[in-house]
């Protein structure tokens, strides 16, 4: 079934899903949505496979026309997302009729974005994976000008449910990121490890699905070489590179690196710094690799135990007669209920 | 070889098992080694593993096992192999066109290296090249043993685009690109086997451990 015609050309938009394991060997990274927390939700929000693919937007631009009925979920960072104009509620069900558009505009907060449609982006499975590999192109999709979006064919279910806790998006500057030692910490002295952890850090644009660069107080080993007999990567692993700037490994990141590694990011932490725009601060915190890994269990089992989602208690509709828009919300009042169209509450007379 | 592992955290999900210091072709057979027993064994949490130079890297699901089991777990597997001397069954020969447009890097480095074209590639092809691993790129091979008299720096500006199938020197190390990709490897020839296939599950026609020669066409 047809979902959406992407109706512009977007900065960096890409079908995603958890990542593609077990093809290390032969050089193929894991990719799969960088705020991983977010597009979970999302899929859970729509009652979809938890890993059902996604599309996945990097830093907002996206113009999506609805080709079909379909209900989508959008969440992780704020991209100022509107249905024909008109602001839309992030971690919502959300119906939208043909030839609606979905657009996105800049970064409000965070820095990703997950549409996630009931029935699940359908897309290609190479590798056990729908994801999309940005280097090479395996698997998935990449987002290009008027094409075609398909889903998996299903009976809308009428529900609404939102989610009413995400602890995803960093809620202060500087954003702290745990990290834990990387293999190569003992090449830096601790001049520089002092520097490393009590310093902030820039975020600087030069990102992508790949890595992301920091800029900072220049990080330096003893001895000055930056070269280690090369090894393996992952995402999350904090690179030092000659040039002193910090290069930190992302989804779609190579298997085998050769620069030190002085850190990690925390796999708790990992979603969080998948939000940061250009221009934000960074600082790190050094956690143990048993601390780390709790942190994660505990967000793990909240999600689990569905604290994550409620049922929602207003309705919004996006309606259109002639050529008017309006967004319709029906919410309740006491034990009664209230609706309001732009803004402005209705009396309603039965 | 448990003699010589040291274990250390890529990150909290990630851990090296590494039994080197330094690049040496008996000990990263030992691995790729280990690495079959390891995938045929049935280690709780594992997610993946892939071997480099020197170590064997292990991906687990700590929700599903805890790091110290699952370091116990992989060392019993070590304890109880007894590691053999590589045979050649796992030879694979490339056919390779060098030179001319194929090789478009050939003339040059003849002049740098100061060998003819022809014994450029009699040494190049003449030699049996192991495959340490795959990374950098998908299905890109790391090949060990390129004779010190074909050693030469990379280009001083990495070409855009490189095709398919070309094979390249830089240092001391040559390659082959699978895929269509940027690079500054001195391109001298260009298989037309079809390295990678993603159809495929295997989708590496190459694979760590094994053995690589060049047949010049």
């Amino acid at each position: 079934m047809k979902a959406f015609r992407v109706a512009n050309s977007p900065l960096y938009a890409s079908v995603q899903d958890e990542g593609r394991f077990g093809h290390e060997r032969f050089g193929v990274s894991n990719s799969g949505a960088g705020d991983i927390f977010s597009y979970k939700i999302g899929n859970l929000i729509l009652n979809n496979d938890l890993n059902a693919p996604c599309i996945e937007l990097i830093g907002g631009n996206l113009e999506l026309e609805a080709l079909s009925d379909i209900c989508i979920s959008i969440t992780g960072g704020d991209l100022g997302p509107k249905i024909d104009g008109l602001p839309v509620k992030m971690w919502h069900t959300i119906f939208m009729r043909p030839f609606e558009l979905l657009t996105f505009e800049v970064p409000a907060n965070g820095f990703r974005s997950y549409v996630c449609v009931q029935g699940g982006v359908k897309t290609n499975y190479i590798m056990g994976s729908y994801s999309t590999h940005s280097k090479s192109g395996i698997g998935g999709k990449t987002l290009n000008n008027n094409e075609e979006i398909f889903v998996n064919k299903t009976d809308l279910k009428s529900i609404n449910k939102k989610a009413i806790n995400f602890p995803v998006l960093p809620s202060s500057e500087p954003a702290t990121i745990n990290v834990t030692k990387g293999p190569e910490y003992d090449l830096f002295d601790d001049k520089n490890i002092d520097l490393f952890f009590n310093s902030n850090f820039n975020v600087t644009n030069r990102m992508d699905r790949i890595g992301v660069v920091l800029e900072g107080p220049s990080i330096s080993t003893i001895d000055g070489s930056h070269d280690i007999i090369s090894d393996g990567t992952t995402k999350g692993v904090v690179q030092v590179p000659t040039d002193g700037n910090l290069y930190v490994l992302m989804n779609d990141c190579q298997t085998i690196g050769g620069y030190p590694r002085i850190c990690s990011i925390s796999s708790a932490d990992f979603s969080t710094f998948s939000q940061l725009k250009p221009s934000s601060i960074v600082k790190f915190n050094l956690v143990s690799i048993k601390e780390s890994q709790d942190r994660l269990k505990k967000q793990f089992n909240h999600f689990l135990n569905n604290n994550i989602l409620d049922y929602s208690s207003e309705s919004v509709l996006n309606l259109s007669f002639g050529d008017r828009q309006f967004n319709l919300i029906v919410q309740p009042s006491g034990d009664k209920f209230e609706v309001v169209i732009d803004g402005k509450p209705v009396k309603l007379e039965f | 070889m448990l003699e010589n592992l040291k274990i250390i955290d890529i990150s909290d999900s990630v851990i090296s098992f590494n039994f080197s210091r330094i690049i040496d072709i008996n000990i990263n057979a030992n691995i790729h080694q280990i690495e079959n027993f390891v995938s045929e064994s049935k280690v709780a949490g594992l997610i993946s593993h892939y071997p480099t130079y020197n170590s064997l890297i292990i991906n687990y699901d700590f929700q599903k096992t805890s790091r110290k089991k699952l370091i116990d777990d992989i060392k019993k597997i070590i304890i109880d192999i007894d590691f053999v001397v590589d045979n050649e069954e796992n030879l694979l020969e490339i056919p390779v066109s060098y030179g001319g447009t194929d090789g478009p890097d050939l003339h040059n480095i003849s002049k740098i290296l100061k060998l003819r074209e022809d014994e450029i590639i009699e040494i190049h092809s003449g030699t049996k090249y192991h495959v340490f691993m795959i990374g950098f790129s998908p299905g890109f091979p790391y090949l060990g043993g390129l004779d010190e008299r074909l050693e030469c720096p990379r280009l001083p500006t990495p070409r855009i685009t490189i095709p398919a199938g070309s094979v390249g020197i830089a240092d001391k190390q040559t390659g082959i690109y699978p895929l269509e990709s940027p690079g500054g490897w001195r391109i001298i020839g260009r298989t037309s086997l079809k390295l990678v296939d993603l159809k495929k599950k295997n989708f590496s026609l190459i694979k760590p451990g094994m053995k690589i020669k060049f047949k010049p066409l």
